[in-house]
């Protein structure tokens, strides 16, 4: 049996962030987290090395982009969980070309986007 | 038609035409072939902040050092309008040095005398800044709403999802999600109004309101801002005790109580809010066999906001101490 692969979840809405732990955990994977802002999320990748990330792209206010940025430095594979366009997403330059299984998110959507991140 | 009678038609239309031009309030003016300014009306003085001595006569492009060499516009009037009888709303975007960053439509038609091969070109410019900045933001705030509506449904689902159906009636399960899809309600209502934070003691009083006060008594401590994003966590937490309390402790018989207190504690060189939720007079309590959805909330709410929820269920009631810090 393979190691459990880990998942930082970042999320600001904490019923949304409650809702995908659980899900992600019942689905077996092990949950950093989930963190509600840039500053907690930037502090939690300096002490962890997640194999994937679920990540909210407002965060109380803040764009989530020093984390996308972080997160392609350590070369973890993100996926974006936003109510916002892609036209939007794309402004952003490290946010762009994420994908993005959109808010509310389908369950199967979650897992299987996670699924192909640690895959 | 004798000459004077011609001549006063001409003063007339004259007249009516000067003042056609000085009354618009957009900006004119007429070039002559070489692109210097034949006239121009009070609004193209007055919106552009040059003196009419400086501009009449002036070639277009070096008017107001150069403020007028606008690559885009140079190429409209001396490449594109010879070519067509009129250009309408063309955009220019430019930086003006009097008035700064402006968007201008610029209309411009050719102007033929038959009388002899000189042509002039009227010009009328359209400041759209305002308008487009306006568009601009309305965009933004669509584009805010929609994703604050998005954001609301999914929280909704999350509720749905969440809320067990094991084990329910559908009328139970109805009346669990109803509820906490009120308190959530509730509290985003809280949280809309126009101040960045709020009290402790309104927010209890906000959940608790429909609530026997005989029976579940608020002990006043003292003042304790909470920031509106916490106003729906904690509002969960209130929310899940007291139905806890309803259902299975202190409020589901006719004698218990529940006492809410709190103080404010030193903590880590802040103050740290400390509630008390004790519970007594309801039935024997024992710990859950299992962790239901409503214990996770409370937990998860509270470290949600940086702090904790300790839930002790000793016999005589369940007991929560939720601490969170000030922030």
């Amino acid at each position: 049996m393979g190691r459990t692969h880990k998942v930082l979840v970042v999320e600001d809405e904490f019923l949304i962030a409650m809702e995908l732990r659980r899900t992600l955990t019942e689905a077996g994977y092990d949950v950093v987290g989930p963190v509600a802002s840039v500053s907690d999320a930037l502090s939690l990748l300096q002490q962890s090395h997640p194999d994937a990330c679920v990540l909210d792209v407002n965060l109380r206010g803040q764009t989530a982009c020093p984390i996308a940025e972080v997160l392609r430095s350590m070369k973890v594979p993100f996926v974006l969980s936003t109510a916002y366009s892609q036209n939007e997403i794309d402004t952003h330059a490290a946010l762009a070309g994420a994908s993005n299984i959109g808010k509310p998110a389908p369950r199967q959507d979650l897992l299987q986007a996670v699924a192909e991140l640690v895959g | 038609m004798m000459l004077e009678d011609l001549y006063r038609l001409l003063r007339s239309g004259h007249v009516q035409t000067q003042g056609i031009v000085d009354t618009l309030r957009e900006p004119l003016i007429v070039l002559d072939q070489n692109f210097c300014v034949v006239t121009a009306n009070p609004a193209f003085f007055e919106v552009f902040r040059v003196d009419r001595e400086e501009t009449l006569g002036q070639s277009l492009f070096e008017l107001g050092s150069g403020q007028w060499d606008i690559a885009d516009l140079k190429s409209l009037l001396s490449d594109v309008v010879p070519k067509s009888a009129a250009i309408v709303g063309y955009e220019v975007a430019h930086v003006f040095p009097n008035i700064g960053e402006r968007i201008m439509l610029v209309s411009a038609r050719r102007l033929w005398h038959p009388d002899h091969s000189s042509t002039q070109m009227l010009i009328v410019f359209e400041d759209v800044t305002d308008r487009r900045q306006e568009i601009a933001a309305k965009d933004i705030l669509l584009s805010e709403t929609r994703h604050r509506m998005k954001n609301l449904l999914a929280v909704v689902r999350s509720l749905a999802t969440q809320t067990q159906a094991e084990g329910r009636t559908g009328e139970e399960y109805r009346d669990a999600f109803l509820g906490r899809l009120e308190a959530m309600l509730s509290a985003q209502d809280m949280s809309l109004s126009n101040t960045d934070e709020t009290d402790i003691a309104m927010i209890l009083n906000n959940i608790l309101q429909w609530q026997d006060r005989d029976r579940l008594v608020v002990l006043q401590g003292p003042s304790f801002r909470v920031p509106m994003a916490q106003v729906g966590p904690l509002s969960m937490i209130v929310h899940e005790l007291t139905t806890n309390a309803v259902k299975h402790g202190a409020l589901s018989n006719d004698i218990g109580k529940v006492h809410i207190s709190w103080t404010v504690e030193p903590h880590e060189g802040h103050g740290r809010l400390a509630l008390d939720w004790r519970e007594e007079g309801g039935p024997h309590v024992s710990a859950p066999s299992r962790r239901g959805f409503g214990t996770d909330l409370v937990e998860f709410s509270a470290s949600s906001m940086m702090g904790e929820a300790v839930l002790d269920y000793y016999p005589s009631g369940l007991h929560v101490r939720l601490t969170l810090p000030a922030l």
